[in-house]
């Protein structure tokens, strides 16, 4: 149990560590694909939790209001959640296409909520910006697939416990 | 523990986790806007804010490292017609020093440093958006929220959150950024204030409106800060694109910086009534 909790601790201060480091070189939020990889692999409660603390930490690391990105998560999880209703999770391709999706949708809330929230004014939306959303929402889709590949190579999914 | 696969309760309950987490967001931004957190906050940054500063300085070291090898061929240029600059300074610095202890010597014979204010030298750390940029100095420097950022007499922008060692400063091309400006004439021999004006920030640069239409404001002439929240005197730019619509009481165009804000290395925060 007490490896567990400094295992998870260790754990979210590199995320928090990565999300500073990857957000000031390109804008990348390692959080995101690491939110989204551990919601099938862990007790929701537990999600809830990790998530919460995680965003509570990166909104004030990042100068961010406090909640932003959790809104933005949970936005955005949520259409994960819808758009796998309708896609198959089964198939390799068109299982990360709802990923990108809601990925994208994350860096959109957070480009026009953040000023909304902080200023009282909507954020700026540019085709600039959108691509460059598009393109880190497409880097951390292909995290998320390999990681899962990854994961499902190493050990089957019914004994997958740590 | 951690990462067993109950996938029936997963899919049960994600959706519970989603809503739960979607509630707390705006519980947090509900007690974040009304100043409930602040404190906790400012605990917390005495722990993150090293992280931040630590990780962010790697991020733009590799980031100008891949800068510089994008544009070397450009340096390389730059640097032979620099050696041959530097040589014309080094003749000229020569004259100036002279010309900067006399001024010195005037100054404090004038009394005319200003000891209303202190200015702390800051790092720019990082470019939030396009909007803000992060300094290195905090509360823990004496910083707080509403303090004003300057260089030399250029206006920067406005403090709108302190951590104990870090800062956010919102430059003037933000949309939330409104100033009361007056237009100084740009000529050598006239420098009277032409017209008052306001500056707001938008989506393609500084928009100034409300000059005087019979105020004789022209493309190039300086727009310079006097409001109430920044003080007086601060350069902010040259007016540029002047509208020429007859029918208007009003004209409008933009301001071209005095400074390129996306250069910035240091800043100097000044720090009101300093004791």
């Amino acid at each position: 149990m007490l490896i567990n909790i400094l295992i998870t601790m260790f754990g979210l201060f590199l995320v928090i560590a990565f999300e500073s480091f990857f957000v000031t070189l390109i804008s990348f939020s390692i959080m995101i694909p690491v939110v989204f990889m551990l919601m099938d692999k862990m007790e929701w409660k537990k999600w809830l939790v990790l998530t919460s603390v995680c965003t509570f930490l990166i909104d004030i690391l990042l100068h961010r209001s406090v909640g932003i990105t959790l809104l933005s998560v949970s936005v955005s999880s949520s259409v994960l959640y819808l758009l796998f209703l309708i896609v198959p999770k089964k198939q390799l391709i068109v299982s990360y296409i709802p990923y990108f999706f809601s990925i994208l949708i994350f860096y959109i809330l957070l480009d026009l909520l953040s000023p909304l929230v902080q200023d009282s004014v909507w954020g700026t939306l540019t085709w600039i910006g959108l691509l460059g959303d598009a393109l880190r929402s497409v880097v951390a889709t292909v995290l998320v697939s390999i990681v899962n590949t990854v994961i499902s190579n190493f050990r089957s999914k019914d004994q997958f416990s740590l | 523990m951690f990462l067993n696969n109950s996938k029936d309760n997963e899919d049960k309950n994600s959706w519970l986790s989603i809503l739960l987490a979607f509630i707390l967001s705006l519980v947090l931004l509900s007690l974040g806007s009304i100043g409930w957190l602040a404190d906790l906050k400012v605990g917390i940054t005495y722990m993150l804010d090293p992280v931040y500063t630590t990780t962010s300085t790697a991020a733009r070291n590799i980031k100008d490292f891949f800068a510089t090898l994008i544009n070397i061929s450009d340096f390389q240029e730059e640097y032979n017609e620099m050696k041959l600059r530097i040589s014309q300074y080094e003749i000229d610095n020569l004259g100036y020093q002279e010309i900067l202890d006399e001024n010195k010597d005037l100054k404090e014979q004038l009394n005319l440093g200003n000891q209303d204010y202190t200015y702390l030298q800051s790092e720019v750390l990082d470019h939030i958006e396009t909007d803000y940029i992060t300094v290195n100095t905090g509360l823990r420097d004496g910083v707080s929220k509403g303090d004003v950022a300057v260089l030399g007499n250029s206006f920067v922008g406005i403090v709108i959150d302190t951590g104990q060692y870090i800062s956010k400063v919102r430059l003037p091309i933000s949309k939330s950024n409104f100033l009361e400006v007056y237009v100084r004439s740009s000529e050598e021999s006239n420098q009277r204030v032409l017209s008052r004006a306001v500056v707001s920030g938008s989506s393609d640069g500084i928009k100034i409106e409300n000059i005087d239409m019979n105020s004789g404001v022209q493309n190039g002439d300086i727009v310079v800060v006097n409001d109430s929240e920044v003080g007086e005197n601060l350069i902010l730019g040259t007016i540029v694109g002047l509208s020429k619509d007859p029918a208007a009481t009003t004209r409008e165009g933009y301001v071209s910086p005095v400074i390129d804000y996306y250069d910035l290395v240091n800043i100097f925060i000044r720090i009101d009534h300093a004791d």
